[in-house]
């Protein structure tokens, strides 16, 4: 749906990937989300896919007792090799050695395991060690290996982790998270007052694209619910969603929430009250995606004096003839 | 140019949406590539080193033979 966050995530996973901060290449992004993932794919397989010197230790794995595997594994192997390890051994005895290890250092293993065979690792190991695990991962900001693992953590302990972790580590590892479906799950478990707070957390620590995500990867219910929870936040919130869709190009998926919340009046005004700029970066929007519908949903929902301020604005930013097609609307009383 | 390093590094063709960055971008990613794939491999061979010399003596010969006696 919506092409610039899903290419800004993949930016982080290959950041993560390649060991450098999103922002050292966050160039990538014009390549485009598709080629990105194609190439995160490639990454994965040469970091990954060439088992042949790894096998044999898998071999050693299966045959010495967990004991002495978790000895060997934390002072011979190291996290790189035993994330290896671990997708080829038996998961009976990957969770038989986890279990002798520290959560730090499974830790250190879990953000270095294969992005694909994540699930037959950590989804064997017992619910108290993987909220252990995910807890450290957001302690460490390994969103990325967070967001890896919610399809491969109970409902249950899924929803202890987000309720322990901060809005905006939230935000994050929602913003990577592999299975959207899962998330949606979460998400939906979550307080109207948590939300609220994740909205506002959104706005005031510069998370709206993370924020607008959600939108992306939520249910109807859930979509409704959160923008409706949105539409209700103060004017400082208010202002910064619309600075944020100028700025972040969001307007793609900001005009169609703000068209759909029950009452999108605080919403509006601070669009009415933006920059020459943003006001004519929230028309030109509407135009080039002939986003029509959703502007005469808008405009049916201003109040007469929002909708005077409305054509005032669209005459100063020269944009009357561009929304010809919803003119009928914008002169009704 | 650097596509070339890129291809060389990542030992394929790179996705096309990769044609929109610079030569310089393109330079940038081949070494973030090479650097990742020397830290996979060199975190390989010291663990190769390590586990024959660490497994308990009892078993130091098993463990060599299934590491292919290379140690």
């Amino acid at each position: 749906m919506s092409e610039v966050l899903e290419a800004r995530a993949e930016v982080i996973k290959l950041a993560r990937l390649l060991h450098t901060e999103p922002s050292e290449i966050a160039f990538a992004e014009k390549a485009g989300s598709d080629s990105l993932r194609e190439f995160r794919d490639q990454l994965v397989e040469l970091f990954y896919g060439n088992d042949s010197g790894v096998e044999r230790f898998a071999k050693i794995g299966n045959l010495l007792p967990s004991s002495i595997i978790a000895s060997l594994t934390k002072e011979a192997v190291g996290p790189v090799l035993a994330a290896r390890i671990a997708g080829l051994i038996e998961p009976k005895n990957a969770v038989a050695v986890v279990s002798k290890l520290s959560i730090p250092f499974v830790t250190d293993i879990s953000v270095e395991l294969d992005p694909r065979r994540v699930e037959p690792v950590i989804g064997a190991l017992p619910p108290e060690t993987l909220a252990g695990i995910c807890k450290e991962l957001i302690k460490r900001k390994e969103f990325v290996a967070m967001g890896g693992f919610v399809g491969f953590v109970d409902e249950d302990t899924l929803a202890s982790v987000f309720k322990d972790a901060t809005d905006s580590e939230l935000l994050q590892i929602g913003f990577v998270t592999e299975d959207t479906a899962r998330l949606a799950i979460a998400i939906s478990q979550l307080s109207d007052e948590r939300l609220g707070s994740i909205i506002r957390a959104a706005g005031h620590e510069g998370y709206w694209p993370e924020a607008l995500d959600l939108l992306r990867n939520t249910s109807d219910d859930g979509y409704f619910r959160l923008i409706d929870i949105a539409s209700a936040q103060d004017k400082r919130v208010q202002d910064e969603l619309v600075a944020a869709s100028q700025r972040d190009g969001l307007w793609p998926i900001v005009i169609p929430a703000v068209a759909q919340m029950t009452d999108p009046s605080k919403t509006i005004d601070a669009l009415l009250r933006s920059d020459a700029k943003v006001f004519k970066g929230f028309a030109d929007a509407v135009a080039a995606d002939k986003a029509w519908v959703d502007a005469g949903e808008l405009i049916a929902k201003l109040s007469d004096q929002q909708r005077a301020q409305f054509r005032e604005r669209l005459a100063k930013s020269e944009r009357v003839k561009a929304f010809a097609p919803v003119a009928e609307l914008l002169a009704a009383k | 140019m650097s596509k070339e390093a890129l291809a060389k590094e990542l030992g394929a063709k790179p996705p096309k949406g990769l044609e929109a960055l610079t030569n310089a971008e393109l330079k940038r990613l081949a070494e973030l590539v090479g650097d990742a794939r020397v830290y996979h491999e060199e975190a390989i061979q010291l663990a190769e080193d390590n586990v024959v010399k660490m497994a308990p003596r009892p078993l130091r010969g098993t463990v060599r033979r299934i590491l292919g006696g290379s140690k």
